[in-house]
């Protein structure tokens, strides 16, 4: 078996995988043949997000012996239970920002240009219906939403960044996800 | 004066997970090594013979993954 994640005790996870209780939060399992590549455990770990209550997503690089991952879990038992309950009813989707047009040759424009993805970050934190926002790398920006999120919530990114961003700047949101950039748990 | 608009395109993850397109694919290589890592391991080897194991419980990471998650603190 592989540990794909942590939820909540009692928690049923959708085939093909299932939880095992392991003290107070239980372990989301997989079969070895069903999660064998990365791919594979993003894929079920994107099912199960769906149904839990709540997931703290291993990540998928690599596959986690639930041995040690009960034993991980155990040994930070409190911070554990606190990431379930901040995640809990919660999703990630995530917003690609790209530059159609040529950055301009001015002094500066190199920097300015570069600074836009946490100038849409800052813009994106003040929307009441984003729980979280947080910046990666490459310009990617991961936004913590409700499992049922507004009904319009690309059109209210699309709205905030129109204003906050300069001309010549377009995105692509993907989505839902397990919460993965917001664990905050295990070696970052 | 026209109100400015931005462009933003929509993706679920069932298109991103089987789509052959390579900025869908760096989304998904992202997410690969995003959530709990409980450790990492790391084996040096000079002419495939392996020399030392390390397990290590750091990471490597860009300067902007780093600062991102200070910033998140």
């Amino acid at each position: 078996m592989i540990a794909l994640g942590i939820t909540r005790a009692g928690a049923e996870a959708p085939g093909p995988c299932r939880t095992a209780d392991a003290g107070p939060f239980a372990l989301l399992l997989a079969h070895a043949t069903d999660a064998a590549s990365p791919r594979d455990r993003l894929a079920l770990q994107i099912r199960a997000a769906r149904i839990l209550p709540a997931l703290l997503p291993f990540a998928p690089r690599r596959a986690v012996d639930p041995g040690d991952a009960r034993n991980w879990a155990q040994l930070q038992e409190s911070a554990v239970l606190a990431a379930l309950n901040r995640l809990a009813g919660t999703c990630q989707m995530t917003l690609d920002l790209r530059h159609d047009l040529p950055a301009p040759a001015q002094p500066g424009a190199w920097l300015r240009h570069r600074a836009v993805p946490d100038r849409a970050r800052a813009a994106l934190a003040r929307l009441p219906a984003l729980r979280d926002v947080r910046l990666g790398s490459g310009g990617r920006i991961d936004l913590l939403v409700p499992s049922a999120p507004e009904r319009d919530l690309a059109g209210g990114i699309a709205d905030c960044l129109a204003t906050a961003l300069p001309p010549g700047w377009s995105g692509r949101l993907t989505g839902p996800w397990a919460p993965s950039a917001f664990v905050g748990l295990g070696t970052p | 004066m026209a109100e400015p608009t931005f462009d933003l395109q929509f993706a679920s993850s069932e298109d991103v997970l089987t789509g052959q397109d390579n900025r869908l694919v760096d989304v998904v290589d992202s997410l690969l090594d995003h959530g709990v890592v409980l450790r990492g391991e790391i084996w040096l080897t000079v002419a495939d013979i392996d020399l030392v194991f390390l397990g290590l419980d750091l990471v490597l990471a860009s300067p902007d993954r780093m600062a991102a998650d200070r910033g998140a603190g």
